[in-house]
């Protein structure tokens, strides 16, 4: 049981899990972090509205609090790891592929916010009773903030597919750059997921993928964007395998489509 | 620790929780124990200990009160070193406001 402050029970809980995976989960989770806030900060000023310049601004700042606040963690885990635990001297960054650059347009920042934002938001929920402490003590409040954020992808990418012409196509073009890779940014199949074993999680890769469907397949179908998913029963699935020969287990990221492949022609 | 829910948290006054009154939260016209942002303080010795939780975890104004804490407890006869602490549990809420924050607030005519 968690102390009810908050107050961190590190030496216990680090020994109860597996050190490795939880470094490499916290990790992309900071990493990821800082560079979607970064990239939502790009657009504090030159986002389609004022309102949503704010939401940028205000949507930044929760991201790279975030990020600030799980960097410190990398360190009790790893305590060697020196310089690979500050984001100002990491250089072993494990963020997705399409936040490496900044957005190439409004219909970017919408699909991060839609896919990246709302995936990273799910691997918190299913940590918010972890028995990883740190995790568990930083998931309720990433929680509370992150549902402005929700709220504001939804609203948008609702607007942009109304939009209808060229807005729509950006958009469901941004959705289709980004997909592959956050849903198998949740981790390959497989049993024996030692997040899940070890209670750092609830979920197995599999489990938090069909959650993720869950949460963004009826908006993305109620607005008729066409993305390899569909209802099945009470669940959502992809209708396309995912490319994992194009997966990197140490980045956490996919290696670009060759020039040609089906995949890459359809995303063009 | 204090009641947090609904009609105002209600916090100790001791040496350390009434140093910490005179801190002001930099945004809003009250003090950090009035806004909820103290978790817990306590003296060991010459040591002081204070655990602190913020409003958002992008707060921008961490490290201003940090510093303010410090003096401010500094100040008092016999501490010789404050240590502080960062929490995210309990999550801040406006549950967390005393009742005189509330109070203040409203005159401000912060929205509750």
């Amino acid at each position: 049981m968690r102390p009810e402050s908050g107050e961190t029970t590190m030496s216990e809980t680090i020994e109860a899990t597996p050190t490795k995976a939880t470094y490499a989960l916290m990790a992309r989770l900071a990493d990821n972090k800082f560079f979607l806030g970064r990239r939502y900060a790009e657009w504090c000023s030159s986002a389609p509205t004022l309102e949503s310049s704010v939401a940028a601004a205000a949507m930044a700042q929760d991201e790279l609090g975030h990020a600030r606040a799980i960097y410190p963690v990398l360190k009790t885990l790893v305590p060697d790891a020196g310089t690979e635990t500050d984001p100002e001297t990491r250089t072993a960054f494990t963020a997705f592929s399409c936040l490496d650059a900044p957005f190439g347009g409004w219909e970017d920042f919408v699909a991060a916010n839609v896919l990246i934002d709302n995936a990273l938001t799910l691997v918190f929920e299913s940590g918010k009773d972890s028995r990883f402490e740190p995790l568990a003590g930083r998931s309720r409040k990433v929680l509370q903030e992150e549902r402005m954020h929700a709220q504001h992808g939804d609203g948008w990418v609702r607007r942009m597919a109304r939009e209808g012409g060229a807005a729509r196509e950006a958009m469901q073009a941004a959705l289709l750059r980004m997909w592959d890779e956050v849903l198998c940014w949740f981790g390959p199949s497989g049993a024996n997921d030692p997040l899940k074993t070890a209670g750092v999680l609830d979920a197995s890769p599999d489990e938090l993928r069909a959650r993720f469907l869950m949460i963004v397949g009826p908006t993305l179908s109620t607005v008729g964007l066409k993305l390899p998913l569909r209802r099945a029963g009470d669940r959502w699935e992809s209708t396309e395998p995912l490319p994992w020969d194009r997966w990197d287990a140490a980045s956490y990221r996919l290696a670009p489509a060759k020039p040609g492949s089906a995949k890459r022609r359809r995303k063009e | 620790m204090a009641a947090s829910v609904g009609i105002g948290a209600e916090y100790p006054h001791d040496e350390l929780w009434d140093a910490l009154r005179a801190v002001p939260d930099p945004e809003m016209a009250i003090s950090i124990v009035d806004m909820g942002l103290v978790v817990k303080a306590e003296r060991a010795d010459t040591t002081c200990t204070v655990t602190l939780t913020y409003t958002a975890m992008g707060c921008p104004a961490m490290e201003m009160i940090e510093e303010d804490v410090r003096a401010a407890l500094l100040a008092l006869p016999g501490i010789g070193e404050v240590v502080i602490e960062t929490v995210w549990q309990p999550v801040w809420t406006k549950g967390r406001l005393s009742a005189e924050g509330r109070d203040a607030l409203m005159l401000q005519g912060v929205a509750l």
